[in-house]
């Protein structure tokens, strides 16, 4: 559809007279180029929605690592994936320290020896505990370190000055990660619960999004109606997967029409998003 | 053009790649960095011989290709159209001076090159000589390129070159636009030195007095 629209409006520029097309390019430029003091209010927005979120990932990690070290398996592979969700929505910030992110999220495909690697930690190592290993015997010090590392995460968030311009790259970022490395389900092979990662990806890019539509719709009126309707289209596919008491079904359900539904519209938001940092003059 | 030092080739990142290697036509040069010396602590046998580190890179194309220009020459350190460092409008050969940019207002501290090759003295020894392939390999699972770089490297000591190098580069930004999915570590035999001589020659020597 993007595409499409795209094209017929090159194809309007093309036919009309030469001469008058930079003129009016520019004169809408100079109009709707945001000075970069209309993005304090957006950023001071998603700073309090980081730390919400930081806040409630501390307290949700605090529950299931003590789930974990008390050995109980069931309550622990119930709390893991609504656990990460709040880790999953401010992504783009979270990684920018790279060293807690390998720490917290690395994969086992991450590490040289993969399962068998010592430093292969974090919540993936416990995922592999709970649902391959059947067994928390071996993690008890990863859930500590776990915990420690989630803590240090919150304190650094908290005396972090956002960068602008990660701030509004990291809803392109969100989903660039899901298009590139989660779609395919490679996230969270063990317990299959990827569509918790990707509502929540989904929701941190949407957020984003929100914050930023004042000054985008400025810029871009087409592009609001346009990424909302993609959003729509990938929260009403992950909505047919939702269980009736909460959470999500495994990914080992999601059609492969959904699939690659969700691929397409992903890819089409990662291209469209990865735009609004030119949009707003961040380039 | 004449008298000028070639053009590096371009990497799928879209970027010159090799700008900076030493001159492999200088013989001391490589004495130093690339070739196993005698009293290096090596076996005889391995002597004229070199490390070869490699790693299998995948570059995620489609994400680095909706990065801002500007994004992605912070994250390298050079400028994409001609190569040249940050610090200068020249061409890829011209050497960047960080003395006059501590700070890394013109050339960030966590720029690709910067991390990689900070010039300074003790840097110096930890040199390596990069012969790198691009490589095209189809789509990934997820339905994206699975294209990149064939990372190859040679150096006369694997700590101070290729693992000391890697150790700088760990966390760098142009992480979040690649990925190691495979690579290993090796050894190249001497070279052949004239009729009389063979592939292997000084390993088989050393195997047959033992």
């Amino acid at each position: 559809m993007f595409q499409s629209s795209r094209r017929s409006l090159l194809g309007m520029i093309a036919a009309a007279p030469f001469a008058s097309v930079p003129l009016v390019a520019e004169t809408a430029f100079a109009q709707a180029r945001p000075s970069p003091l209309q993005l304090v209010g957006p950023v001071a927005q998603y700073k309090l929605y980081v730390n919400e979120n930081v806040r409630k990932f501390v307290a949700d990690t605090r529950a299931f690592t003590a789930a974990v070290k008390a050995g109980n398996i069931a309550l622990a592979q119930k709390l893991y994936a609504p656990t990460r969700t709040s880790y999953e929505k401010i992504e783009p910030v979270a990684e920018l320290f790279s060293d807690l992110d390998a720490a917290i999220d690395s994969r086992a495909d991450d590490h040289e020896k993969a399962e068998k690697d010592p430093r292969f930690g974090g919540f993936h190592r416990i995922e592999y505990a709970l649902w391959v290993e059947k067994s928390t015997k071996g993690v008890n010090r990863v859930a500590d370190k776990l915990m420690a590392d989630v803590l240090a995460l919150q304190a650094r968030l908290l005396k972090l000055t956002f960068p602008p311009a990660k701030v509004v790259g990291g809803a392109a970022v969100l989903m660039e990660e899901v298009a590139a490395t989660k779609i395919s389900g490679e996230e969270n092979r063990y317990s299959r619960t990827d569509l918790y990662d990707f509502q929540a990806n989904f929701e941190g890019a949407y957020k984003i999004v929100t914050l930023l539509r004042p000054l985008v719709a400025k810029r871009d009126p087409g592009f609001a109606a346009r990424t909302e309707a993609n959003f729509k289209a990938v929260f009403d596919t992950l909505a047919k997967y939702r269980l009736p008491g909460g959470g999500f079904a495994s990914y080992l359900r999601l059609t492969d029409r959904d699939r690659k539904l969700l691929a397409g519209k992903v890819n089409i938001l990662a291209e469209d998003l990865s735009r609004l940092r030119g949009m707003l003059g961040l380039s | 053009m004449p008298g000028q030092p070639e053009e590096s080739a371009r990497n799928f990142l879209g970027f010159r790649d090799g700008s900076a290697n030493p001159n492999s036509n200088d013989a001391a040069l490589m004495d130093r960095i690339v070739w196993v010396n005698p009293g290096a602590g090596e076996p005889d046998w391995a002597t004229g011989g070199t490390y070869q580190a490699v790693r299998i890179i995948r570059n995620f194309v489609e994400r680095w290709d909706r990065t801002p220009l500007g994004e992605q020459e912070a994250i390298m350190g050079r400028l994409k159209t001609t190569g040249a460092p940050l610090d200068g409008a020249g061409t890829e050969h011209d050497v960047p001076d960080y003395t006059r940019d501590p700070a890394g207002t013109r050339t960030p501290m966590d720029a690709h090159i910067r991390l990689a090759n900070p010039r300074d003295a003790a840097s110096e020894a930890n040199l390596i000589l990069r012969r790198p392939f691009n490589y095209s390999n189809g789509v990934t699972k997820s339905g994206q390129l699975e294209m990149g770089l064939l990372f190859i490297c040679y150096q006369a000591n694997l700590e101070a070159g290729f693992i000391t190098v890697q150790k700088r580069l760990d966390g760098e930004p142009l992480e979040e636009y690649i990925k190691p999915i495979g690579g290993g570590f090796f050894f190249t035999l001497p070279g052949i030195r004239d009729d009389a001589d063979w592939i292997g020659r000084s390993l088989i020597a050393a195997a047959r007095r033992t």
